[in-house]
């Protein structure tokens, strides 16, 4: 059953490869830590006096943020993405933010001279819509037609924010005294910016694309500069901003975060398109909505409390939006409750379906085997007796001989269909061994040539062998009926706790949105790629699948190794001698 | 000690036998012609079976109940209309009441299990085409 292994048809496996082969560099482990040694050196070298502090600015702290630049170019060229545009705009966005604070440094520190707005400010603002569109072109590729639930928890979380926003900074930039017109506007520019990008973030973050490391570097990066922000404009309303502050440490962590995405293996990932799910209400995500959701009148309450002035107008429309963005959302998940209720309804049909297509094939497989046969046999037996009886035995004996025969290959039929109702393999040497036998079976039925590769050093509990065992019967039998391949590769891997089956084939392919859904599988009549997902889903799994035209599929299944349930028990039956070790 | 069987010469009824199993049919074949029933073809589906009884004229059709492109029930209906003077005996895999009144209502004379005693089915034959009738 040797054979090459299919060519690889999905980004996934590439990716893995990059991290394989690159990871062993650990670029941007290394880069990390590069970047946490000049945020130290930032603060000690100009406190020990070996530098002035804007030396040491525009040396280590833009040099940092210039450095981001690079790592993000040398990513892209490393790894070469498919869709590079969203790192360029990063790039730009950071370069433009670099030029900014160079100048305002340079009129700050060493002309002394306390222009605004400057140019800075021009550099500084500029840089938000390039930051803010790579964010969205990443959205668009990840979540591709339209994903309402997401946008919506975005924008509850974004009113919540941009409430808070409005009340503590920007109402007091536009009423802070001695400001003119153009220092007014440009003040509100930037936490107006912020809350934008944050939309922007919020959004990405609650897609249901792919969450490799690159991911969430960026994101813990996007918090960074966020949260600076918000802590700079709090303390420009306080007094000022001196060089040198504390909260240069939260840029420069995004800086370093932004620069090490860019060098993760995984960065070509992040703009992969999302397999269709639906998005599901964690309690994490009902903390989040329900904290955004009240922070306009939580806010209302502070200030009336405090005593300060009320922003009733804004509070009150902000509440307004909050109550139709969470009736909106209420709405989505009443629908997504009665497509459910249609799904279980219809796997339910479905299952009775197979159930009894099952039988009708077992029945008409006695039928045509050993029925048909067993009763020959009985006649031929009646034949031999009568041969005996006239004496002749040299015709009774062929014919015993030929019984003899007969028999064999009906014990041997008998036994094929035992084996497919319950393979014995499965309950006395575990899924490793039962799936090599069916990958055997499958190449010998399809000619297809079937590789299946294992890695499982324990025996899962009999419920997870059994449902891993079927989905990959059902995805072979997938691979058989429609994917029109030269090669099929079963593999089977623990690590960390979980347990991996993936079935690949080098076939036909599909767009994966043409698989949809759940709701949409059972719709499209893929029903082998519902009750595959369903199967792994209700035991607490996950499925994937993978797959574009003329590059093969991939199916996925995940499942967290363990359970309550006691391990598989051998069959009430000695059985035979198989010779394998390990198992 | 039984008294040896003797060996019955092939000039009883005359028997077209129809199966989509050629090993099945081989083994009844050579068992029927032991008890002397002649074997005048073979036919492996419900097209066949209704085209050479028409040619041959069988005393009587051995029909099996499921076969490609004719099953058994319709080509003994199909019998009983052009040659009603032709018992058909199904022999079949299953036993099941309902398929029994099915055979009966298309004009079969006798319904019969595979697996049932060769003797039996000798017997069946040679009095089906003694007579005519159900023998359910």
């Amino acid at each position: 059953m040797a054979s090459a292994p299919p060519a690889s048809p999905d980004t996934d496996s590439e990716v893995q490869e990059a991290a394989r082969r690159i990871g062993r560099s650990r670029a941007w482990w290394t880069y990390l830590v590069a970047s946490g040694l000049v945020a130290v050196a930032y603060y000690l070298i100009p406190a020990a006096g070996l530098v002035p502090r804007w030396a040491a600015k525009i040396g280590l702290y833009n040099g940092l943020a210039l450095s981001a630049v690079v790592a993000i170019l040398i990513g892209v060229i490393r790894y070469r993405p498919e869709r590079p545009l969203a790192w360029y705009l990063f790039a730009v966005g950071l370069l433009s933010y670099v030029i900014a604070d160079i100048i305002f440094y340079t009129y700050q520190d060493i002309l002394h001279r306390d222009v605004f707005p400057s140019l800075a400010d021009v550099f500084y603002l500029a840089a938000y819509p390039f930051l803010m569109a790579g964010l969205l072109r990443l959205i668009r590729h990840r979540s591709p037609g339209a994903d309402q639930t997401s946008l919506l928890d975005a924008l509850v979380v974004t009113v919540g924010v941009g409430v808070v926003s409005w009340v503590y900074l920007i109402v007091p930039f536009a009423r802070a005294p001695g400001l003119t017109l153009l220092e007014r506007l440009v003040s509100m520019a930037y936490p107006i910016m912020d809350v934008l990008l944050l939309a922007t973030a919020v959004r990405l973050l609650v897609d249901r694309g792919p969450r490799p490391p690159a991911f969430r570097v960026l994101l813990i990066g996007v918090g960074a500069l966020l949260v600076t922000d918000t802590l700079y404009s709090i303390i420009q309303l306080g007094g000022g901003y001196h060089t040198g502050s504390p909260i240069d440490v939260g840029w420069m962590t995004w800086y370093a975060c932004w620069g090490a995405a860019a060098l993760h293996p995984t960065m070509r990932a992040l703009a992969d398109p999302a397999p269709p799910r639906e998005v599901r209400l964690t309690r994490l995500r009902l903390g989040l909505l329900a904290g955004a959701s009240l922070l306009a009148p939580v806010i209302q309450g502070v200030q009336l409390v405090r005593g300060h002035e009320q922003q009733a107008p804004v509070i009150v429309a902000a509440s307004m939006v909050l109550f139709v963005l969470v009736l909106a959302r209420l709405h989505g998940l009443a629908e997504e409750v009665a497509t459910l209720a249609g799904i279980r309804k219809r796997l339910l049909e479905r299952a009775v379906q197979v159930r009894e297509e099952e039988r009708i094939r077992l029945a008409a497989e006695l039928h045509d085997g050993p029925i048909q046969q067993l009763a020959g046999v009985a006649y031929t037996a009646d034949l031999s007796r009568r041969r005996v009886a006239r004496g002749d035995l040299t015709g009774a004996r062929e014919l015993l001989a030929s019984l003899e025969d007969d028999i064999r290959g009906e014990v041997a039929a008998l036994r094929r269909v035992m084996t497919e109702l319950r393979p014995p393999a499965l309950d006395e040497w575990g899924l490793a061994a039962a799936l090599a036998d069916y990958g055997a079976q499958f190449q010998q039925r399809t000619g297809i040539t079937c590789t299946v590769e294992t890695s499982l050093p324990v025996r899962l509990i009999r419920t997870q062998e059994t449902v891993l065992y079927r989905v990959a019967q059902e995805a072979l039998t997938n691979v058989a009926k429609h994917a029109r391949a030269r090669h099929a590769q079963v593999s089977l891997q623990a690590d960390q706790g979980r347990v991996t089956l993936q079935v690949r084939d080098d076939g036909a392919g599909f767009t994966t949105r043409s698989a949809g859904s759940l709701g949409e599988q059972l719709g499209r009549d893929h029903f082998g790629l519902a009750s595959m997902r369903q199967q792994i889903e209700m035991a607490g799994g996950t499925w994937q699948v993978r797959s574009r035209p003329r590059r093969g599929t991939t199916i996925t299944a995940i499942l967290p190794i363990g359970g309550d349930e006691p391990l598989p028990q051998r069959l009430p039956f000695a059985a035979p001698w198989r010779g394998r070790a390990g198992h | 000690m039984r008294s040896p069987e003797p060996v019955a010469q092939p000039s009883g009824p005359r028997v077209l036998l129809v199966d989509d199993e050629p090993r099945f049919r081989a083994q009844l074949r050579e068992v029927l012609t032991d008890y002397g029933i002649v074997v005048v073809a073979e036919a492996g589906t419900g097209h066949q079976a209704v085209e050479l009884a028409g040619r041959l004229r069988p005393d009587v059709v051995l029909m099996d109940l499921r076969m490609p492109e004719m099953d058994g029930i319709t080509a003994t209906r199909l019998l009983a209309e052009a040659l009603p003077s032709c018992p058909v005996i199904i022999i079949s895999a299953y036993d099941d009441p309902a398929l029994t009144e099915e055979a009966r209502r298309a004009g079969a004379y006798s319904y019969l299990v595979k697996g049932c005693p060769a003797r039996l089915i000798a017997d069946v034959i040679e009095k089906a085409a003694a007579e005519e009738g159900w023998h359910g």
